[in-house]
């Protein structure tokens, strides 16, 4: 790659030239407010000469003596044409633009061009829509904001996983992952964190971004070919700007809480419920001397083997209760620090920032510290070199909580609402209770471990250092022509260890436990383009790029681990009386493209672009590893058509028509080859084994998207908005093809299968009072709202369903829930029933009773609401999000649904249980062995698949903009304080803590609601 | 014009010089990892392939728990206690809770392993040239890992030759002889499931091969040897009722294996060594970094405790306990009595019997719940906790199998007094009094029904918690009598068998899956 640079930067010293002028026009641009306006593009109308305002809007420029008009043109400014007269001065105005269409989006490979211009189907998200989310990493403040780009949590840790959705996600086995894409840096969105979550993204501060820009359709996408096929998401970091240095300071603060507490039954309901468990076991009513001996001798009342009625009774009036939610779940906090400056001349522009966050969350040891630097350098050379640096480097450390997920009983985050709340936390002398080496050496029931205790004592850390950063260099060869290089970086360094302590339950016996994890990825992204932008005349324009580019990525990942350790107090492996497991993995891939862009406008009115690239993936077998994708996109601005211009309602309005393909190698890096891999170890010596079988003939996974689009404006732009409908076709779907386990392999990385998304998306936005003058009142109102329909069109061998997984159907979306209905609860009897597959009622279920239920995945339908109110300085933001038609389960609260009593359960559940023939209610009678003798477990088939609706006030802000007279004495030009609050309310009858989450969620740590109170100053 | 025409020149050559070698830039290989074609062309390459199958019998869905804790959970032997819930299912027969796919798929992926081995050793060329020993020594290992595991599968998922519910009877599993390593192959492999017989003759003629290649004692009991092929196939002739054969077999084994028979006063020693005495083959743990863990290991899922005797450290869970009707048959009684009430709460022992192999179960700690008497066989015998050999054959079932062989009511070998006689040899090492003993005086005393059934109980007693006594209760046909605690299982209900997995059924008309799933 070393030869790309060289080359890249040669040509730009190689190349010179200067084109000669005729006359000079000298003058200045300033705002309504007599701002002055750098960077504004002057334009002689026709030609393609002209120049670019200096920071104190000041600007020089020869112009041919035939030169009738100049043309004013800047991202957030109406254009204006002047008349040049007879002066050689001139002086202009700028009128701020509100029409979207103005506005300038990323296409890809750090090219840029006017939304009017593009006739693709790209989303934005701009900062102002960002700032000062308490959001560690960008993925989650895009929630709601652009229509079909859905967001959904993993895990509530600080810095946790990413699951972003476009368009419904185009793949079953290929990922469904956008493309980020980081001011033309590619970024891994692998999580290589054991320990802890670890989110990509969170290197970046949100409030560093200056927009977000999401490619939805295929022809747009393409020109990212390979990794496409899920949408790309473009985030374009803040920049300086030429002028007088500028500072910011922003820092905010505020609480962590949970969203809500389980309700969980206390004691002595729990001693009846455990009674009426074994009552039904052994036959006998629960009120039995018998039973109560039993559950007393459970919850270790001493000698209750052998009560007597009486003192039975006595014992069961003194059953206590104790909340262990409250001891593990509290009030976290969060604080936000931001420094930045940013400035310039014509010649060069900087911006530095820095920030510091500080996130814990509701459970403790499961946190993020942030630090972050980042600095963006850019210089003109000559008139015809600039070149330019990006970087931002930040170092994140984060506590390890006991585990991100599962059913592990030391976890707080599971464990907390199951403890049978009869176990005390502490002893009377303060210690804990219940712990190894002490008496008792745990607690009752199956979650018998002191998780207050555990999590006090365990320790860990997970450090992640990231750099991610560009050098990007542009060399006019003439006006309409440039050539860029680019050459990028996406470095990340983790290190995780966890220490189980030796005094807890799990390492007690094994004298403390230490795990070590250390990861590096290199991720390089080089790419040169040639850049070419050219009129013809008043009619003809061009523009448009061709470059190459290369990445490759390499990952190496070591784990060691080891037990017996002299002391708790020794945490480190040298201490280790016994090295348990060291391990080493590498992975990788590499990538290459020729690619182009050319967009033909003729008038302005009719657009057409033509995307095409020749892709290649180290993923695939040998003969296919090329792959060929393309694009074609048409708009027609009507607005612009003369029938129309002069219009008072209609202020702007375009039609957009794409067709393109995009392709898909998110599969493992050697899924194509033949491997022979470690097998194990036996008797001290190590094994292999026949791993994978080869597939020469893999492939790309290919789609093709159709997609319809019209923008539009009315009332001078008072209300906007834009609908797309998409029809997405996956071809050649990558498909774990299942094998017959009998020739010795599962299955095979192939290429069969089609699947097909189709939707609409509306974004509707506009002022309902609109303020006459600034500082009025305005209310203005934007709506996103997206259906998609996701199916399963085709599987191989003309199978209906994928024989290794039901959930994969064809004409379902992907992951449907196929299982047997539920039909309640026998009131004869208080045992479970399910409808049989001629809809009889049984207690037992077969696979042949299995029906269709619904989707799982992603909701059908998808929303949000902006609301923002303005008042003098006083800003009201509003943000309602929802989703609609998705069912769900949980099984962090499908353990508190049992009819056993092994552990605590839902008030709900006693509420409802079953207790006396003839009842009718939801909840099944208790039974000790948790399955009724010949019938089907208690939480078969859907009976814990809920439908996941809701909608969230998913944000609240309230602003306050000092008055200038206040401050400018101060010589601060704008100071803001704000409070701002996160999932405030929910409006769903989910469950469970929180119905954002995807799978199943046992012992994850759920989101959080937070307020934040900040204040952010610029001078 | 000639200034531009040579920019243009620059460009393209640019261009060109970028995409040249496009190809080569794509190069990586994977370095964990080696490519399947040349893999099997060394010494150590097949070595490592051999150990890489006998590490499949570690697995926890193998011999690493299930294939010893189901049989005892599916019979009448093991009470589930709910400490954590693993084992419930099964021990109440919930329809479903039964071994899981991971016996086949892994059986299945060795199987494989073992045919393209056994198809590349006749025209591999080593320098120095492959010896006969060396031949000889892995020929056998991969004829007696094949036997094993077919053997395995056949009495998992299908029915046992001579106990066969005709009606419900979907044959053994595909017998898959030939190794299979292209794309094209596996995608057009969709087997039958062949007759029990058939697979059966298989099996015999697998292990019977490996029989003749091994040595004794060989490479030791970790690995394959002849005494284990032997006593392996007695086992193989007694489930398939060829009563000659497994009479022959186990007196082949007794020879080879010589005196390792323990006696009453070293028998309990033995369990807490790490390789038990009798041993002739054992699934070994060599390392703590092997160890299953608190949630599975066979220590956990059988005891509470960490040390025997030691009810003060709780280790893990004791899911799964001696049924009442066995701690019967061990000669335990509890303080309290024997009654389904009494069981439920907190065990004390009132009384043991004279068998030392009832000195093997013992009241767990509290610490889980109810303290239950629970089996110590495996008790960290390794050196760490849940960290356990476990044994695959004894020379004890040796002398059981010719016992029953000579006694099995129609047997083409009946001789009940060579019956008695085993039964007698195992019983003065397994009784601290057995000598002179009115028990001695009986068991002389009885006819050969009663003689029979007492060598079926002995071989319950003697194989409890090993993985036994659900496949003999299958073998003999009879039904799974699970009462005081459980409902009966009959013999001709569906839960006798277990399912195949689902998606090898789905995606392949030709196989079929058992009655009931």
């Amino acid at each position: 790659m070393r030869k790309v640079l060289l080359l890249v930067i040669g040509q730009l010293f190689l190349l010179s030239g200067i084109l000669a002028q005729e006359k000079t026009v000298t003058g200045k641009v300033t705002d309504e407010s007599g701002s002055p306006v750098a960077n504004v593009s002057v334009i002689v109308k026709g030609t393609k000469i002209g120049t670019m305002t200096k920071a104190d809007g000041s600007f020089v420029i020869n112009i041919p003596s035939t030169a009738t008009t100049l043309v004013f043109s800047s991202v957030s400014y109406e254009t204006q044409n002047v008349t040049i007269g007879t002066s050689s001065i001139i002086e202009v105005k700028l009128k701020p633009t509100n029409n979207p269409l103005n506005e300038v989006v990323v296409v890809g490979f750090t090219t840029t061009r006017k939304k009017r211009d593009e006739a693709g189907a790209i989303s934005s998200v701009r900062a102002n829509q960002l700032e000062n989310l308490p959001n560690l990493s960008v993925d989650k403040a895009l929630q709601g904001k652009a229509a079909g780009v859905q967001v959904q949590a993993n895990n509530g840790i600080p810095g946790g996983g990413i699951n972003v959705r476009i368009r419904g996600g185009s793949s079953i086995l290929a990922g469904v992952d956008p493309l980020y894409v980081v001011d033309g840096v590619q970024m891994n969105t692998r999580s290589d964190a054991n320990f802890s979550e670890s989110n990509p993204l969170s290197f970046l501060n949100p409030d560093d971004i200056e927009s977000i820009d999401i490619i939805k359709d295929a022809a747009t996408a393409a020109i990212y070919g390979s990794t496409a096929a899920n949408g790309v998401v473009l985030i374009t970091t803040k920049k300086g700007r030429a002028g007088k240095t500028k500072f910011t300071a922003n820092y905010y603060t505020g609480s962590v809480m949970p969203i809500k507490y389980l309700d969980v039954v206390n004691g002595p309901e729990y001693f009846q419920l455990r009674s009426e468990a074994y009552g039904t076991t052994l036959n006998l009513l629960p009120t039995d001397l018998v039973v109560k001996r039993t559950v007393l001798n459970e919850l270790r009342f001493p000698g209750a083997s052998s009560y007597t009625v009486t003192q039975a009774d006595s014992a069961i009036a003194t059953i206590p209760t104790y909340d262990w939610q409250q001891a593990a779940i509290q009030n976290g906090r969060i604080s936000n620090y931001e420094l930045s400056a940013s400035g310039g001349n014509e010649k060069s522009t900087f911006r530095v920032s820095a920030n510091y966050t500080d996130q814990s969350t509701i459970v403790t040891k499961a946190d993020f510290k942030r630090y972050g630097l980042k600095l963006d350098l850019t210089n003109k050379a000559t008139d015809r070199l600039s070149f330019g640096l990006s970087t931002s480097f930040s170092s994140f450390e984060q506590r390890v909580p006991f585990a991100v997920s599962g059913s592990f009983l030391g976890s707080p985050a599971f464990s907390a609402s199951g403890i049978i709340p009869t176990n005390p936390i502490f002893n009377p002398d303060g210690s804990y209770y219940g712990t190894p080496g002490n008496t008792p050496a745990n607690i009752v029931g199956v979650l018998n471990q002191n998780i207050i205790q555990v999590n006090a004592f365990n320790s860990g850390f997970q450090r992640t250092n990231q750099l991610v950063g560009n050098f990007n260099a542009e060399y006019k060869i003439f006006n309409w022509l440039s050539v860029k290089g680019f050459a990028g970086i996406d470095y990340r360094d983790l290190n995780g260890k966890r220490v189980s302590d030796s005094r807890t339950a799990d390492a007690f016996n094994r004298k403390g436990l230490v795990q070590l994890e250390h990861d590096y990825n290199t991720n390089i992204n080089t790419f040169a383009t040639l850049n070419f932008n050219r009129s013809f005349g008043e009619n003809h324009k061009v523009d448009g790029f061709v470059g190459y580019e290369f990445r490759k990525e390499n990952q190496v990942n070591t784990t060691m681990s080891g037990d017996g350790f002299p002391t708790f107090q020794f945490i480190y492996l040298s201490n280790a009386a016994n090295p348990l497991a060291v391990g080493e993995a590498f992975t990788g891939f590499r990538r290459n493209a020729l690619f182009t862009n050319v967009n033909y406008a003729f008038k302005e009115k009719y657009l057409v672009g033509v995307v095409f690239r020749y892709d290649g993936s180290s993923r695939f077998g040998s003969g296919f590893r090329y792959g060929t994708f393309s694009g074609i996109k048409t708009a027609w601005n009507i607005d612009r058509e003369s029938f129309l211009v002069d219009s008072k309602v209609i202020s702007s309005m375009r039609l957009r028509l794409s067709y393109g393909q995009t392709g898909n190698d998110q599969i493992g890096n050697f899924d194509g080859l033949g491997l022979y891999g470690g097998a194990g170890v036996y008797n001290n010596q190590p094994g292999i084994g026949y791993s994978q079988l080869e597939n020469p003939n893999l492939k790309w996974e290919q789609t093709t998207t159709a997609n319809f689009g019209i923008d539009f404006g009315f009332f001078n732009s008072r209300i906007n908005g834009s609908i797309e409908l998409y029809n997405k076709k996956t071809e050649d779907l990558l498909l774990n093809q299942p094998l017959q386990q009998t020739t010795g392999f599962s299955s095979i990385t192939t290429n069969i299968g089609r699947l097909r998304n189709r939707g609409i998306e509306v974004t509707l936005g506009g002022d309902i009072f609109k303020a006459k003058r600034p500082g009025d009142f305005n209310w203005n109102v934007n709506l996103t709202f997206a259906y998609n329909n996701q199916e399963v069109t085709e599987l191989y061998g003309g199978y209906k369903v994928l024989p290794s997984d039901v959930s994969i159907r064809v004409g379902e979306p992907v992951g449907v829930l196929f299982t047997q209905k539920f039909a309640g609860i026998s009131p004869a009897t208080g045992r479970p029933m399910w409808y049989d597959s001629l809809g009889n009622l049984t207690y037992s279920v077969l696979a042949k009773d299995r029906v269709v239920i619904g989707p799982t995945r992603l909701s059908p339908y998808t929303g949000g609401v902006r609301s923002l109110f303005k008042y003098k300085g006083i800003t009201l933001d509003l943000f309602f999000q929802g989703e609609y038609g998705r069912w769900a389960t949980d099984g962090q609260v499908n353990f508190l649904y049992e009819n056993i009593g092994r552990i605590n359960e839902l008030q709900y559940i006693y509420d409802h249980r079953w207790t006396t023939p003839g009842q009718m209610t939801s909840v099944a009678r208790f039974n000790a062995n948790g399955t009724e003798s010949k019938g089907s477990g208690a939480q078969s088939g859907n009976r814990m698949w809920f439908k996941a609706d809701y909608i969230r006030l998913k944000n609240v802000l309230i602003s306050y903009d000092l008055p200038a007279k206040w401050i400018s004495k101060a010589k601060i030009t704008n100071a803001r304080i704000y409070v701002q609050a996160t999932n405030l309310l929910t409006f769903s009858d989910w469950y469970s803590y929180d119905i954002e989450f995807v799978n199943t969620s046992t012992g994850i740590i759920p989101q959080t609601k937070n307020v934040t109170a900040g204040i952010q100053l610029g001078f | 014009m000639k200034k531009i025409f040579s920019k243009y020149i620059v460009v393209a050559g640019l261009i060109a010089v970028l995409v040249s070698g496009c190809e080569k830039q794509l190069e990586i290989a994977p370095r964990q990892s080696i490519d399947a074609t040349d893999a099997l062309t060394s010494r150590d390459a097949i070595e490592a392939t051999l150990v890489g199958i006998y590490a499949r019998l570690k697995n926890a869905r193998i011999y690493g728990r299930d294939m010893i804790t189901h049989p005892e959970a599916l019979s009448d032997n093991g009470f589930a206690t709910n400490k954590s819930g693993r084992l419930l299912p099964e021990a109440n027969n919930n329809q479903g809770a039964h071994f899981t796919t991971t016996i086949w798929t892994s059986y299945f992926a060795g199987i494989n392993q073992i045919n393209l081995v056994l198809e590349a050793l006749p025209t591999l060329t080593l320098s120095p040239a492959i010896t006969q020993i060396e031949r000889d020594r892995w020929e056998g290992q991969l004829y007696f890992l094949r036997g094993l595991m077919f053997f395995d599968m056949m009495r998992v998922y299908a029915y046992i030759p001579g106990a066969v519910v005709a009606a419900q009877d979907k044959g053994g599993v595909p017998l898959s002889l030939i190794g299979i390593s292209t794309a094209e192959a596996a995608l057009a492999y969709k087997p039958i499931r062949d007759p029990i017989d058939a697979v059966y003759t298989q099996i015999v003629a697998d292990l019977t091969q490996a029989e003749a290649k091994l040595l004794y004692p060989g490479l030791g009991v970790n690995l394959a040897n002849k005494a284990a092929a032997q006593g392996l196939l007695a086992r193989v002739s007694l489930y398939k009722k060829d009563y000659t054969a497994a009479r022959s077999w186990a007196d082949k084994c007794i020879a080879t294996a010589g005196s390792k028979m323990t006696t009453a006063s070293t028998y309990v020693a033995n369990w807490r060594a790490a390789t038990h005495g009798e041993t002739l083959f054992q699934v070994a743990f060599a390392t703590n970094g092997e160890n299953i863990g608190v949630n599975e290991s066979l220590q956990t899922s059988f005891t509470t405790l960490v040390t025997p005797g030691n009810q003060a450290n709780t280790g893990g869970f004791g899911d799964l306990v001696p049924t009442l009707t066995l701690l019967a048959d061990l000669g335990i009684t509890l303080t309290g009595g024997m009654t389904t009430a009494n069981f439920g709460l907190n065990h004390t022992i009132a009384s043991r019997s004279t068998d030392v192999r009832n000195l093997l179960y013992e009241p767990g700690t509290a610490g889980r719940g109810n303290i239950k008497t629970e089996c110590t066989k495996y008790i960290g015998k390794n050196g760490f906790i849940n960290l356990d050999n476990v044994p695959v054959f004894r020379i004890s079932e040796a002398y059981l199998i010719r016992a029953e062989a000579q006694i099995t009511p129609g047997s083409t070998v009946f001789n009940a007094g060579e019956a008695l006689a085993d039964m007698q040899f195992l019983k003065t090492r397994r009784y601290t009094d057995y000598a002179g003993s009115a028990q001695q005086a009986a068991d002389n005393a009885m006819d050969a029904v009663q003689l029979y059934a007492e060598i079926l109980r002995q071989r319950r007693i003697e194989f409890a918690f090993e993985g036994h006594r659900f496949f003999d209760l299958k073998r003999l046909g009879k039904d799974v009598v699970k009462s005081p605690h459980y409902n009966t299982v009959a013999f001709t209900d569906t839960r006798i068998l277990a399912p195949i997995p689902q998606a090898e059924v789905d995606g392949n008309t030709n196989l079929k899956q058992n009655a009931g799933y």
